[in-house]
């Protein structure tokens, strides 16, 4: 298709109308601070994540003081800390940290190496540069340490990883899911599948396929009987066994009168649909935390983020099925679809190449609006401890420090609370995005 | 009508079967059993284990066990926690009753203030008043539930350190001593604990609630009929709350049906942080303990809502929106 020089293609209408909505730009410009920042972890990480100090313990530090004003001339100076002085309170026996001026001024120097903590980009480059640093013995935990006296910024950073990734890799899994499903039973509907071959229809590969159609449905009715036995067996007679019982025969006699005479044609529409219906009808946390129950929580760290990722995107995919169902429906009437099929084109060239890109603009929109709900239920089940492990960390699993302990936990440590206002940043940057692409994309929103 | 409503009853017969017997299928998955925990401890021997497990019926194949539930289902009996040693109706109940106590009050004030405020921003778009409402309406969407409890947790405690007032109890349902209040005493102190977690579960929903309601609202405004009525010669008034605020309502009215099995599937995390003994606190525990017909009993009942609840809404869109026929 050629595009006259003069007008402007559907991408370029999109572009301009997006650049026209100030916070969907200010939403993009976050992202891309953000998603920069975790793929270069290390590099803008002071410390590695899991570095912790058993002498002197680091534990509960509070954010780093960084002073700009020297004390001795009262000017101004570069910025810089002093290394901190670890007591016992005596009361609650909790760790205080005091500046201890006398061991000299540390300044925050930038584009340190720190050789005994290297990291890798990408899991290929190894450095070991990081953005600034301070001298040793002094530290600089912008956000403070956690129980371990692991440094909560360099944590928060390395949790972004996992919190922003798995908020894309479940959307594309429910987007496969939802856009495949959804298709089928959008282009399907009306149009069911054979799933048995009658007696007359037992020639060539039908001699093979029949057999083995009748087997299974003989074994459903045979199924639906045993059940029906079975539970007249442990229960004795009674009003609902005989209605089990009629319901098996019913199966029964429907499919001896069935089988050989007519074949069995099922709605792919139907099938799908029901199952949505039946994956919503269960609550989102209770489905995914009993789901996350059947696996077990042994397993290694990977494993686990790929779990969590699979559990999610499995969750979501209901409503993006529904309405991409619904837009085929409409778009198969369509006389370029007519055509195409007319043209001798098979059901899953038409299905891929002409009917799903046209919910193309409705489905990028969903997806951006569904990425903020993942992040979400992310930093909820990692919050219950259900979600990734150690040594994977994620916002969610960060502010789970914030519950440990009881109220001391964020009343005496409030830095413990960091993480949660990056996933409410993340979440807030999505949604504009989310937002901008819908009335760019929308026509009809368009001013 | 009667013919539709009758086939709608009749296709959540297998709704019904399918969604209990996932349920019921993803729980018995889980590896072990609940008595896997207990026979880790060496004081109870295999005998008693073995002895438990037939008594609860945990060592019949799974089809058995989902018959005999299904069976005494049909007896309304939700079956028996092993965890309480109770049946499940008796151990759920009080719990739905306390979440309740959440989020009743809360969908009222939703309701009461999500369309006014949805209705505001679509009269006056792009007014400075919408602008902030729509900022807010985005930060309380982007918020996670159990972060927004955390803050002001920790905002009241901070209070109390400064001032010594306790200006909401933090943590609780009842304040220590709750036995021996009078009957109104008791209604007051619950009241009291419960306006922290109103105040969170309200914010994150009035958000999405309020954009939705603008966005009805604005389309409503664009249609034919409004410019007739004002045509017409209507005064604004009648035009917009009239006319345009009756037709904007009706995805809302259709989704009321919705509402039902919300009101007793909890408050979700904020019942954890804040130890608000509501029905998500125990379910979760139920679920980690593979306390098998508390899970899928409450599930039972929540799917039983859902269905009356989506049957109603159809029901009442139909009766509030005359293009909807059924034939």
């Amino acid at each position: 298709m050629t595009v006259q020089a003069s007008s402007q293609s559907q991408f370029q209408i999109a572009l301009r109308q997006f650049r026209k909505h100030p916070l969907a730009v200010w939403g993009l410009r976050i992202l891309f601070v953000l998603y920069t920042v975790a793929a270069f972890a290390g590099f803008f990480s002071p410390y590695d994540p899991n570095y912790y100090e058993l002498y002197p313990p680091k534990g509960y530090h509070p954010p780093t003081r960084i002073h700009f004003v020297d004390p001795e001339t009262g000017g101004l100076s570069r910025p810089f800390v002093y290394a901190t002085r670890r007591t016992l309170d005596p009361v609650s026996l909790q760790p205080k940290y005091e500046e201890d001026p006398s061991q000299g001024k540390f300044y925050i120097r930038f584009f340190v190496r720190t050789p005994d903590q290297p990291y890798t980009l990408f899991r290929v480059f190894r450095s070991d540069l990081r953005l600034f640093g301070v001298d040793p013995p002094a530290r600089i935990f912008l956000m403070g340490t956690d129980n371990f006296g692991r440094d909560l910024f360099s944590r928060l950073i390395y949790g972004a990883q996992v919190s922003l990734t798995i908020g894309i890799l479940s959307a594309l899994v429910s987007f496969v899911l939802g856009m495949v499903l959804g298709g089928i039973a959008g282009y399907y509907s009306g149009r069911p599948f054979t799933l048995s071959l009658p007696l007359r229809a037992w020639r060539g590969l039908g001699l093979l396929l029949g057999p083995l159609s009748w087997a299974l449905w003989g074994g459903l009715g045979l199924g639906a009987l045993y059940l029906a036995w079975s539970y007249y067996r442990l229960t004795g007679l009674g009003f609902f066994q005989v209605l089990a019982f009629l319901a098996a025969a019913w199966v029964g006699v429907r499919l001896v009168l069935t089988l050989p005479f007519r074949p069995i044609r099922i709605d792919a529409d139907d099938l799908v649909m029901r199952a949505v219906e039946i994956i919503a009808a269960i609550p989102t946390l209770f489905l995914l935390i009993s789901l996350r129950a059947v696996f077990p929580t042994n397993v290694d760290p990977l494993t686990t983020f790929y779990l969590v990722v699979g559990l999610l995107g499995f969750i979501g995919w209901g409503g993006l099925a529904r309405v991409v169902r619904g837009i085929v429906l409409s778009v198969r009437e369509m006389d370029y679809v007519q055509a195409a099929r007319a043209m001798g084109a098979s059901d899953a060239r038409i299905l891929f190449r002409h009917v799903l890109p046209a919910t193309a603009s409705y489905v990028i929109v969903s997806l951006s609006l569904t990425i903020p709900g993942f992040i979400l239920a992310e930093s909820g089940l990692s919050f219950l401890g259900l979600g990734v492990t150690e040594p994977y960390t994620s916002w969610g699993l960060l502010l789970q420090g914030a519950q440990q302990g009881g109220f001391a936990s964020f009343v005496d440590r409030p830095w413990v609370l960091w993480p949660g206002f990056f996933i409410f940043v993340s979440i807030m940057a999505w949604n504009f995005v989310g937002d901008g692409l819908r009335d760019a994309l929308d026509p009809r929103r368009r001013r | 009508m009667t013919a539709y409503i009758l086939r709608r009853i009749l296709y959540l017969v297998p709704t019904f079967f399918g969604a209990t017997f996932l349920a019921f299928l993803i729980i018995q998955m889980a590896p072990g059993d609940y008595l896997t925990q207990l026979e880790l401890d060496p004081k109870v021997t295999p005998e008693t284990i073995a002895r438990l497990r037939n008594q609860f019926g945990l060592d019949r194949p799974f089809h058995e066990q989902y018959l005999l539930w299904m069976h005494n289902l049909l007896h309304l009996n939700l079956g028996y926690s092993f965890a309480y040693q109770a049946p499940v109706l008796e151990i759920v109940w009080p719990r739905v009753l306390n979440s309740m106590v959440l989020v009743v009050p809360s969908t009222i004030l939703l309701f009461l203030i999500a369309v006014p405020v949805g209705v505001y921003g679509a009269l006056r778009q792009y007014s400075l008043g919408d602008r902030v409402v729509s900022f807010l309406a985005y930060l309380g969407l982007a918020i996670p539930n159990f972060f927004l409890a955390l803050i002001l947790m920790y905002l009241v405690l901070q209070v109390y350190f400064r001032t010594g007032v306790m200006v909401f109890p933090v943590s609780g349902m009842t304040s220590s001593g709750f036995e021996q209040f009078s009957f109104w005493q008791k209604v007051v102190d619950v009241a009291w604990h419960a306006v922290l977690p109103i105040l969170v579960l309200t914010t994150s929903d009035i958000a999405g609630f309020s954009r939705v309601m603008r966005g009805q609202m604005l389309e409503v405004l664009t249609q034919d009929y409004i410019r007739t009525a004002r045509a017409k010669g209507l005064a604004e008034r009648v035009v917009v709350y009239k006319h345009a605020l009756r037709n904007a309502v009706i995805p809302f009215v259709a989704n009321i049906g919705g509402i039902l099995p919300t009101l007793i599937s909890g408050a979700g995390l904020v019942e954890v942080v804040m130890a608000w003994p509501g029905i998500t606190p125990l379910l979760l525990d139920a679920i980690s303990q593979q306390d098998l017909y508390v899970v899928a009993g409450f599930l039972t009942m929540g799917l039983v809502l859902l269905m009356i609840g989506n049957l109603l809404s159809d029901l009442l869109l139909a009766w509030v929106d005359p293009r909807i026929r059924y034939e």
